[in-house]
């Protein structure tokens, strides 16, 4: 869908606290991303690992750790796709407003 | 810097378990730590689990027809513009749960062991309570979503959930075919 413009929009408490919280969803993606990858460099210099003789990468664990990778944008997607959905409702059920109203449609569907 | 070190699936589910102690180092037993990089484990393959699920549940969305109510019957039972909508968002919500529920609930499991594990082994708690809150527990708006759906007569609710079904569906798409959407 495309976007229409929107001037004068002046988001509301409720849209604002939204937004704040996609923002923090989408921190806390890379959270878990970074738990997943950043880590491999804290624990080469942690100082209390005795070090590996025998070094096993096994195909199942690769898989594993691919996996969790890639479900990470799914769960991010899906958080940030139930707040938009709750202020689409929002607008629908109680306090309309056209201009907010069109703004969260865009967001959920992007401009294209 | 030995590369092989970079490459070994010890140290990248060692990591996991490193982030979430409350510090880079932190001192934690060797017993502890094989049970950190154990549960560290199953939180990636919960998280695999989900993520898939949700693709899964997704699909089903993209895919099937929404719900259409029929306006007699609307009105045969008293039905609001504002009760359809309450039924409609919350069945929304209800049933991408239940498509997703399984891999959710796991997830949401593992994450709290490892919260209720975390003076033992050293866990930065509140790493672990940020994803739960996030990823694994229904906001207050969503509860409110529920209760609003249990005060509608039992007749509209046997109603809506005949059309609706278990199916997860799309919220705006069901709106508009329904003539609720207020642009």
């Amino acid at each position: 869908m495309s976007c229409p413009p929107i001037s004068g929009l002046k988001l509301d408490t409720e849209s604002k606290d939204a937004i704040g919280r996609i923002t923090k969803n989408q921190n806390l993606a890379k959270l878990l991303s970074a738990s997943l990858t950043v880590g491999v460099f804290n624990s080469i210099f942690t100082k209390n690992k005795a070090p590996v003789t025998a070094l096993n990468i096994t195909q199942t664990d690769w898989d594993l750790y691919s996996k969790a990778m890639s479900a990470l944008p799914n769960i991010q997607k899906r958080v940030i796709q139930k707040e938009i959905d709750m202020m689409i409702i929002h607008y629908q059920m109680g306090k309309y407003d056209h201009k907010h109203v069109q703004f969260w449609k865009g967001m959920k569907y992007g401009c294209k | 810097m030995d590369v092989s070190k970079l490459l070994s699936p010890r140290y990248i589910i060692l990591s996991l378990a490193i982030v979430f102690s409350a510090s880079c180092g932190a001192a934690v037993d060797a017993g502890s730590e094989e049970v950190l990089e154990h549960l560290s484990r199953k939180i990636l393959k919960a998280t695999a689990s989900y993520g898939e699920r949700i693709e899964y549940c997704d699909k089903i969305v993209a895919s099937s027809d929404v719900p259409k109510f029929d306006k007699e019957q609307l009105t045969k039972l008293k039905a609001s513009r504002e009760d359809v909508v309450a039924a409609v968002a919350y069945l929304t919500f209800n049933n991408y749960f239940l498509c997703e529920r399984n891999e959710r609930l796991g997830l949401a499991f593992y994450l709290g062991a490892m919260e209720s594990l975390k003076s033992t082994l050293n866990v930065d708690s509140s790493s672990v309570s940020e994803l739960q809150s996030a990823v694994s527990y229904p906001s207050i708006r969503e509860l409110n979503l529920e209760l609003d759906y249990l005060k509608l007569p039992q007749s509209q609710r046997d109603y809506y959930e005949s059309i609706v079904g278990d199916a997860p569906f799309d919220l705006m798409r069901t709106l508009k075919k329904n003539s609720l959407i207020r642009e």
